[in-house]
């Protein structure tokens, strides 16, 4: 029964157990429906979706309630067509025209245009999230989000100026900032989420993991580089103007390209340890009342758990997203801990209006994760 | 009694109730036994994560945070049975063809709206832009031709000169927007027009031409596709399906998106050929109009598709394979080509040739002699070898890039 894994202390147990094989079928009805329906399946697919990784998600035993449906998605859909994909439709058609003449007003407009994407783009991220959070339950208790998702919006693009004009410096600040916004934001039931976390604390191990990752993308280009000028393979003739695609030309394209992959790849490793330590560090900074939130994520299965749903989903041709969505729910929970305790009895039920609609923008956009 | 759990959606406590199924309704009581609530089995509704365990059931009720956990399998049973709703929903394969079916017909319905209504769509759209608005706009195109080297100067004159009389002689009389015509440097058989009147031949095209018809021929069907404005009704279409395909598969996971989006494509391109349709249409009309004989498009649309066929057939030679007897282009090529296939046009200009002896040449001997000298000879050299050369054009006089050069590149 449900109190069984009640852990001694007040603290919360966390449990995931999707699997897979168990949505196959699934995945494959989603796809051919959306296909047939030009797509407009793609909010009962998620529906669909979102319930099973909900149901086996256990806080304490208890499974968490998915009550959000297709409709709802459908008529977000519809409204943010209306209110904005329409108007931005016209926008590109003048910007397209006028694209071509490189008038100094159609910079203007181009600016202005980049900035009010970052804007809405945010906004429907954190509208997106808020519906999200009010369609879930647990124990009958709902979650929420409060705060405005235009300010979260113009906060993100401003943020996004002084990253710009910091060359990178403030990207830690940014992400403290935004993520601090939208979970203490963030409601079970009448408890507000807490999060104390600052920008100061990731600058010095971003600062470090960037040279790092370029040192090693460096580094392993020219150790690449050396290793195929030893081999012979770096220098055979090429006339640009006349390519002969003979099997020493192809050899030293495929060494060339073959070589900067490998260095990307070998920096994008170095940056998971970042990638994994922020993660860490965020979640540890959660809390909710005398609970504090504890993430176990290292650096190698986070590559692991990403590099593999991306082949999952380029190999699959997309079919097999709902793998990668099971992949990453089961790798969160699994490393999810708590400390302290937390009163659950006296969680009350949120009074927040639940919202109508909020996923229309972040659909649209193609910005949604789940 | 069964041992169930009450989650009242007031507070996340767990609240151990007794469950009994009494009458129409579900009768809830406390540990020490006084009712706690009565759900009526037709308010019962059954929660996203009903069978998240085994063994249990979980209902929740109407207009309520409410959440029952009952984990009797009698109870469970009894209360599937009396309250249908609260069964698991059934998913047959039966159920999925359903499904499908309908939204295959609902999407094929919103296709062929699109399909068909864009184009009526986008005609009117284009009449509300001015043309003013166009003529800046094919200028601005206009300015990235020009950078292809054109054929002027003084030998080019009187052909240019002779070019542009025929032109205005095959222009239809309501039209009172200036029509430029450039020839450029490139050895494609091509002729194009561009938004405002541009209208741009290349030194392929007059080479390939054998008599005057034949060149009127291609300059009516262009000048078609100036006086209806197609260059901006395709692209006012052509964004129009992209933009709207866009918002609507704007979330979709990838594949299925990419599906539509090649329809999409094959929409567009079936629209193209509807207009190039159209410009043979009013270029026949130009030709009639101006007592030019039609026959001459004729036969230079047999010559391409004559020299695209040998093409074909070198190519599978090429690659091995037995050229086909066919003289049609495949269904695929057919379906891909922007054009419609060149007999069919033929056929369609030769059609209306017949009935009239009162035709006059497009160009005089002269000035056709005069329109062949426009574009003058190019310096043939055989390949350089690689290894030579130090990368400077030594072809004298038009500094053509190095890739104007005839090149040879070896399939792998």
């Amino acid at each position: 029964m449900a109190e069984d894994a009640t852990q001694a202390g007040g603290g919360l147990v966390f449990g995931q157990t999707a699997r897979a094989r168990d949505i196959v079928g699934l995945a494959f009805a989603n796809f051919l429906l959306s296909l047939v329906s030009l797509t407009v399946y793609r909010f009962w697919a998620r529906t669909r979706v979102r319930r099973y990784l909900w149901r086996k998600t256990t806080i304490d035993g208890e499974p968490l309630d998915y009550a959000g449906r297709g409709s709802e998605l459908l008529l977000s859909f519809a409204g943010a067509t209306v209110v904005f994909f329409i108007p931005l439709a016209f926008v590109n058609l003048y910007v397209g025209f006028g694209a071509q003449s490189m008038q100094e007003e159609t910079l203007y407009v181009i600016a202005a245009a980049y900035a009010v994407m970052t804007v809405v783009g945010n906004f429907g991220v954190y509208a997106a999230r808020g519906y999200l959070l009010s369609r879930s339950r647990w124990r009958g208790i709902r979650f929420g989000q409060s705060g405005s998702g235009i300010a979260y919006g113009l906060l993100a693009l401003l943020y996004l100026v002084l990253c710009v004009l910091t060359l990178g410096l403030f990207v830690p600040y940014m992400t403290a900032r935004l993520t601090g916004r939208k979970r203490r934001n963030t409601w079970l039931g009448d408890r507000r989420f807490d999060f104390d976390g600052k920008g100061g604390d990731l600058f010095w191990p971003y600062l470090l993991s960037v040279l790092a990752s370029v040192g090693a993308t460096f580094v392993a280009l020219q150790v690449l580089f050396g290793l195929l000028t030893a081999a012979g393979l770096a220098t055979p003739e090429i006339d640009p103007d006349n390519v002969v695609f003979d099997r020493e030309t192809v050899l030293f394209l495929a060494a060339v390209y073959g070589t900067m992959i490998a260095s990307l790849m070998l920096g994008s490793l170095v940056w998971y340890f970042y990638r994994a330590f922020e993660m860490n560090y965020l979640a540890g900074r959660t809390s909710l009342g005398g609970l504090r939130f504890r993430l176990k994520a290292t650096a190698l299965s986070l590559a692991w758990l990403e590099i593999g749903n991306f082949f999952i989903i380029v190999l699959t041709l997309t079919i097999g997203l709902p793998f990668a969505q099971v992949r990453t729910m089961r790798y969160v929970f699994h490393r999810l801990e708590t400390e302290g305790a937390l009163d659950i009895d006296s969680i009350g039920q949120g009074r927040e209006r639940v919202p109508f609609v909020g996923e229309g923008i972040a659909d649209g956009l193609g910005l949604l994760q789940i | 009694m069964s041992g169930a759990i009450l989650y009242d959606g007031e507070t996340a406590k767990a609240r151990p109730v007794a469950v009994r199924l009494v009458g129409g309704r579900l009768e809830i009581s406390a540990e020490d036994g006084h009712v706690v609530a009565e759900w009526p089995l037709e308010s019962l509704v059954r929660p996203a994560h009903a069978a998240a365990h085994a063994g249990e059931l979980r209902v929740g009720l109407k207009r309520s945070q409410a959440l029952l956990v009952i984990a009797d399998e009698e109870l469970i049973a009894a209360l599937l049975a009396a309250a249908p709703q609260l069964a698991p929903p059934r998913r047959t394969f039966g159920g999925l063809l359903l499904k499908t079916s309908v939204f295959s017909f609902l999407s094929g319905a919103l296709f062929a709206a699109v399909f068909y209504g864009m184009p009526l769509v986008a005609g009117p759209v284009v009449k509300i832009i001015p043309y003013s608005a166009e003529e800046r706009f094919g200028a601005d195109m206009a300015e990235v031709y020009s950078r292809i080297p054109a054929c002027e100067g003084p030998r080019a004159e009187a052909g240019l000169a002779a070019l542009d009389r025929l032109v205005a002689r095959l222009t239809p009389p309501d039209w009172d927007h200036p029509i430029v015509l450039r020839v450029i440097r490139n050895r494609e058989v091509n002729a194009f027009a561009l938004p405002g009147g541009h209208l741009i031949a290349t030194e392929g095209l007059l080479a390939f031409v054998e008599d005057g018809d034949e060149l009127a021929g291609v300059l009516a069907h262009e000048l078609g596709h100036v006086t209806r404005r197609h260059v901006m009704v395709n692209l006012v279409q052509q964004m129009g399906v992209l933009v709207l395909v866009d918002s609507l598969t704007g979330g979709s996971a990838g594949a299925s998106g990419a599906v539509v989006q090649m329809a999409v494509t094959y929409v567009g391109l079936r629209y193209t050929r509807h207009l190039e349709e159209e410009a043979d249409r009013e270029g026949i009309a130009n030709l009639l109009r101006a007592d030019i004989d039609p026959s001459g498009i004729a036969r230079l649309f047999d010559r391409l598709e004559k020299k695209a066929a040998e093409q074909r057939a070198k190519e599978a030679q090429e690659a091995g394979r037995e050229p086909s007897e066919q003289k049609r282009p495949s269904a695929i090529d057919d379906l891909l080509s922007t054009h419609p296939y060149g007999g069919d046009r033929a056929l369609i200009a030769r059609e209306a040739a017949k009935g009239r002896t009162d035709y006059k040449p497009a160009l005089t001997a002269d000035e056709f002699k005069a329109v062949k000298a426009i574009c003058p000879p190019r310096n043939r050299r055989p390949p350089s070898p690689p290894s030579e050369g130090d990368g400077k054009d030594e072809n004298p006089g038009y500094n053509l890039p190095p890739r104007a050069r005839e090149v040879e590149v070896i399939r792998l």
